[in-house]
């Protein structure tokens, strides 16, 4: 199960991990099943883990005073789940993180992230790109949801992340984007006949 | 970039015209961080300064009007958060603020109040600042400072004092100059109920219009000088509101003069350099990442206590 984690810090760093750190990284990150629709992290708790998904889906969304749900992130294999606020700050998390398929994945402590992790000098490298890639992401999609029309977030998410259409569905994918399930599907039907 | 003006504040012969004015090393105007409904900004840590004596972190809660029918802020859980390492100081200009902590302390603390925190070895603590029902200014403005503990005050027990207006010494300036107030360290013979760990310092200076106020520093300590409200000239340089400004290390003067219509407020604060090293994530300021790593874990296993929401004092 460790396997895919191993191999993902290896390509997202220039200096492969050696065989202590292989063990530590084992010893450090649990395996955690979710089972589909059950809470990884609910509001008002702190964040105790960040998650590495091995295999399976997940989403974190707030919910406003009418109870309508926002979708903040959609999640795969390969990507990290968690509320980085609450988790580095302690603060009651504002967010519920749960899984749309059934999830593996490999949980890790802000202390064991600090003490055992971070000095490793792949995980730092992987830290730092990773937080660039995220950056660069939070500004695109920032930039899209205040300036772009609905059919250009759609088709931008669309070309992006185009297994994110296949593993959610479309009233996800709406809210994700900021935009009614309705619109969605005009602009879904207008684009297939182009 | 400053406007720099001649001095016309004393036309007699000064002392302080013959000793050496320190040197502002830089000034910033800080980084806007707002946490929840309030608008903040992050003056320490800045970009160029890690910390200024034994003070590590410094948050201006922006002063905001709010309507009268604005619903009161809670101390109901969400804003509830740890603390480690350091103590906390909110200084309240306008508001009222609540405190509840998780070793069963609560007070309400007013305008021109302070509450002073020791996080020690672990603490939660939930605070929230409303308009003061005991004023009708409707407003809310407050700085939130964090000072470092030594590191064997680290390991000992939470504290903490609230502190009322009243309860914070205050001492006219000569010649109608304003007054200044000692929220923390000792100014002449006014002396802060807060506990000292290190030498430290945390002065409100109100200068009235036209006037000045100086100060010779102690070589030893570090100094900074923050603009709430308005406008003041820091060693003969113009600084706007909402300006932070640190002073180099050498010897000399630190002269405040207020050449405005209206009166103006300076905090200045700053203490002894703090020489242990500095590991600070999150919501902890300790000496090491092992230390860092021990906060998070004592987090988690529930060794900070919890706050209680139902006890009603």
């Amino acid at each position: 199960m460790h396997d895919s984690l191993i191999g993902y810090i290896n390509n997202h760093s220039t200096s492969p991990l050696n065989d202590s750190e292989v063990e530590s990284i084992k010893h450090i990150f649990v395996p955690k099943r979710i089972r589909k629709r059950q809470y990884f992290l609910q509001e008002g708790e702190v964040c105790k883990y960040f998650a590495f998904i091995v295999k399976g889906a997940m989403r974190q969304y707030s919910v406003d005073d009418k109870g309508v749900e926002h979708i903040v992130r959609l999640s795969i294999e390969n990507w990290w789940v968690g509320d980085r606020d609450s988790y580095v700050n302690l603060t009651p998390s504002v967010y519920n993180i749960d899984a749309w398929e059934d999830t593996d994945a490999l949980l890790v402590t802000r202390a064991d992230y600090v003490q055992t992790l971070s000095p490793i000098r792949a995980i730092a490298e992987m830290a730092r790109t990773l937080d660039d890639k995220y950056y660069i992401a939070t500004q695109k999609r920032l930039n899209a949801s205040i300036s772009f029309s609905a059919e250009k977030r759609y088709a931008e998410f669309a070309n992006s992340y185009p297994e994110f259409l296949q593993r959610f569905p479309q009233h996800m994918i709406a809210s994700y984007l900021g935009i009614t399930k309705e619109t969605l599907s005009r602009i879904r039907k207008h684009s297939i006949k182009k | 970039m400053y406007l720099s003006i001649i001095q016309p504040f004393a036309p007699h012969i000064d002392i302080e015209r013959f000793t050496m004015k320190k040197k502002i090393s830089f000034s910033t105007q800080g980084q806007r961080a707002d946490i929840g409904e309030y608008k903040i900004h992050r003056m320490l840590p800045n970009r160029y300064a890690e910390a200024v004596g034994p003070f590590v972190f410094l948050d201006h809660v922006l002063p905001t009007k709010h309507s009268p029918d604005e619903p009161l802020k809670k101390v109901n859980g969400t804003g509830a958060h740890p603390h480690r390492g350091i103590t906390t100081l909110t200084y309240i200009l306008n508001g009222e603020a609540d405190h509840k902590d998780s070793r069963g302390h609560h007070a309400t603390v007013h305008s021109g109040g302070a509450q002073w925190m020791k996080a020690g070895n672990g603490i939660i603590h939930d605070e929230v600042v409303n308009v003061d029902s005991q004023t009708n200014d409707h407003l809310t403005h407050a700085m939130q400072f964090w000072i470092n503990l030594p590191s064997k005050n680290k390991a000992e027990p939470p504290q903490y004092l609230p502190l009322q207006a009243n309860e914070i010494p205050r001492q006219e300036l000569g010649n109608r100059g304003g007054w200044i107030k000692v929220v923390a360290g000792q100014y002449e013979q006014l002396a802060s109920k807060i506990p000292n760990y290190s030498n430290q310092l945390l002065y409100h200076i109100h200068l009235e219009a036209g006037k000045q106020f100086s100060l010779l520093s102690e070589r030893e300590l570090e100094y900074a000088a923050f603009l709430p409200v308005n406008n003041a000239i820091i060693n003969d340089a113009e600084h706007k509101a909402g300006e932070f400004v640190t002073f180099d290390r050498g010897e000399g003067t630190i002269q405040f003069n207020n050449s405005s219509k209206g009166a103006t407020d300076i905090i200045l604060f700053g203490g002894e350099k703090y020489t242990e090293p500095i590991v600070a994530q999150g919501p902890f300021v300790m000496n090491s990442e092992a230390e860092i790593a021990q906060a998070y874990r004592d987090f988690h296993a529930g060794k900070y206590g919890e706050v209680s929401y139902n006890r009603k004092d």
